[in-house]
């Protein structure tokens, strides 16, 4: 239970930052001002409403989660207050975990709470209908923001340039939140010798490509329980292994993958 | 039972060897001093006892628990004060502590352990704002958490004036007291000479010397200093001095003014030597060799 006390060091000490605060206001004016917004934006249903906040949530959280995540190991251990945690009869990968469960908490606990009024919000605003699945939005959004969050922490243990920790982050965001469409995009064009056709009628295995952006997936889980026009494509005549379950694992790998990857280097690292 | 046993341990950076064999075995409640001028591998040592690095060569243990392979089990008797630490960025010195109880599943009491350092006002303070001395005592009330049975320390009196220095000292005495092994390193010999029952040299990553600080001495020529003042000095004085049976160093330190190490037998030589060569010896006295001058001759420094 190592890691316990050192998730409890990390929530207090990152909790306790200005600019994180300040962030935490920015998001419940986001989502806030969004919901009343949405009137002005589209139909006025409780599922157009959570549709929009989705997007909202899927290019905002992952800004959030990265900033928390990104500089939380390699902070402490260019600063040296790494050792002072090491000294203790801690190991590496308990200092991992708890690094993980601190930062998730600081960032799940205003982001929920923020969504939660901003349900309030919408029920008040666009009715009760389809309500029942407000849960599984949350229980979504969190997995979404957890998954940029085991980006940030593994990018974090992999090295101790803050040039590359700030590429990183930088790029992470622009490839995974901006820029995969056109990867994908471009990649399909390569492989067919740039017939423009490919990409309204795209082969199945570039559908699991397609859904492997976090947000893909973050709106597959959304499409489960919500009847909404989103990840509309990964619905009907396609393959199994695009279901809703495709796209949990792929975000639960999100969190997993670079934190595996960041684990490894920082093993076998001297500090 | 052993407290920390080096076997022949390496650490290699590039083409630097940083600590070069070093074999080394400290029992249960010893005050072990760890001597060597800066960059001598004395960090880097430590660091492999605590994992932050990992040998190249040869394994270090603690209690029997290797620090590499058990690393967790080899720091959980032990409080530690590392080199070049930082405290945390936003937490005051209590929680501070409180870090340090919980880590440990200890049951002190924060305030307890802050006053015993001499930083209790500072409790609610973030220890950010810490000046170094405060940071280096709050430091050492976490690695006193707990009891530990072994107290490694890198260089505990960084940035504290002499008293608190004193201070540091009298708490070390206590816990080795209570029945604790003490390693610390310095790079001031006066501090390791007051508490500790042995002492090792690093100088260059290798070991040079290890032994009770007697020991030393009488392996440095009987350990007796002289210094003899002189009516005049001439060009052949220290020549003269030299050429004494038994004398190993001989400095003119002031005009004419001349220390002398050498065997006791050797001291009455050294007068009657200097006086068959016409000069008159207008007062002299002997001291018993300190550490530095040990310690400047085992690491060349100053020469």
């Amino acid at each position: 239970m190592s890691w316990r006390a050192l998730a409890y060091k990390d929530l207090h000490d990152a909790s306790r930052s200005r600019t994180l605060w300040l962030l935490v206001a920015l998001l419940i004016v986001v989502f806030g001002g969004y919901t009343v917004g949405h009137g002005y934006l589209g139909e006025e249903t409780f599922p157009a409403f959570v549709a929009g906040l989705a997007g909202v949530v899927g290019v905002f959280l992952p800004v959030l989660s990265l900033l928390i995540g990104y500089k939380s190991v390699v902070h402490e251990r260019t600063s040296g207050s790494l050792h002072l945690t090491l000294s203790f009869p801690h190991s590496r990968s308990d200092l991992v975990v708890g690094t993980l469960v601190g930062r998730s908490l600081v960032l799940l606990a205003p982001t929920l709470l923020a969504l939660a009024l901003a349900g309030v919000g919408g029920v008040v605003l666009y009715g009760t209908e389809g309500t029942v699945a407000y849960p599984l939005f949350l229980a979504a959004s969190a997995l979404y923001g957890l998954a940029f969050v085991g980006v940030a922490v593994g990018l974090s243990l992999s090295t101790t340039a803050d040039r590359w920790i700030t590429f990183g982050a930088l790029g992470g965001y622009l490839l995974l939140v901006q820029l995969w469409d056109n990867l994908h995009s471009l990649t399909l064009l390569v492989l067919h010798r740039f017939e423009f056709a490919v990409l309204t009628d795209i082969p199945d295995w570039a559908l699991l490509f397609r859904l492997i952006k976090p947000s893909e997936s973050y709106y597959r889980l959304l499409r489960a329980g919500f009847d909404v026009s989103l990840a509309g494509r990964y619905v009907g005549d396609v393959p199994v292994y695009v279901g809703w379950w495709m796209a949990l694992v792929i975000l639960v790998g999100w969190i997993a993958v670079p934190l595996a990857v960041g684990y490894r280097r920082f093993r076998a690292a001297d500090l | 039972m052993v407290a920390i046993d080096a076997n022949e341990v390496s650490k290699r950076y590039g083409t630097l060897q940083a600590v070069d064999r070093v074999d080394l075995t400290v029992e249960e409640g010893e005050t072990f001093g760890f001597l060597g001028p800066n960059g001598a591998g004395k960090s880097t040592f430590i660091n492999m006892l605590l994992d932050f690095v990992k040998p190249s060569h040869g394994s270090v243990s603690l209690f029997g628990n290797d620090c590499q392979g058990e690393g967790v089990a080899a720091r959980s008797r032990i409080g530690v004060l590392p080199e070049g630490y930082s405290t945390f960025d936003r937490l005051t010195g209590r929680q501070h502590v409180e870090y340090a109880i919980r880590s440990k599943a200890a049951d002190d009491d924060p305030i307890d352990v802050l006053d015993r350092v001499g930083i209790r006002e500072a409790a609610d303070r973030k220890a950010s704002g810490y000046s170094k001395g405060m940071a280096q005592r709050l430091v050492l009330g976490m690695a006193l958490v707990g009891e530990p049975d072994l107290l490694l320390l890198d260089e505990p009196t960084t940035g504290l004036d002499p008293n608190g220095a004193a201070e540091i000292r009298e708490i070390l005495r206590e816990e080795n007291e209570r029945g604790a092994t003490v390693f610390f390193s310095s790079h001031i010999l006066e501090q390791v000479e007051a508490v500790c029952d042995r002492v090792a040299i690093l100088q260059d990553g290798e070991l040079v010397a290890l032994d009770t600080i007697e020991g030393l001495r009488e392996t440095m020529g009987g350990g007796t200093k002289l210094v003899i003042t002189l009516d005049r000095l001439e060009d052949g004085t220290l020549e003269t001095i030299w050429a004494v049976e038994g004398v190993d160093t001989a400095v003119a330190t002031e005009e004419s003014t001349v220390e002398i190490t050498c065997t006791n037998d050797a001291k009455m030589d050294v007068i009657v030597a200097l006086h068959e060569a016409g000069l008159d010896v207008l007062n002299f006295r002997t001291e018993e060799a300190s550490l530095e001058d040990m310690f400047v001759e085992y690491t060349g420094a100053g020469r």
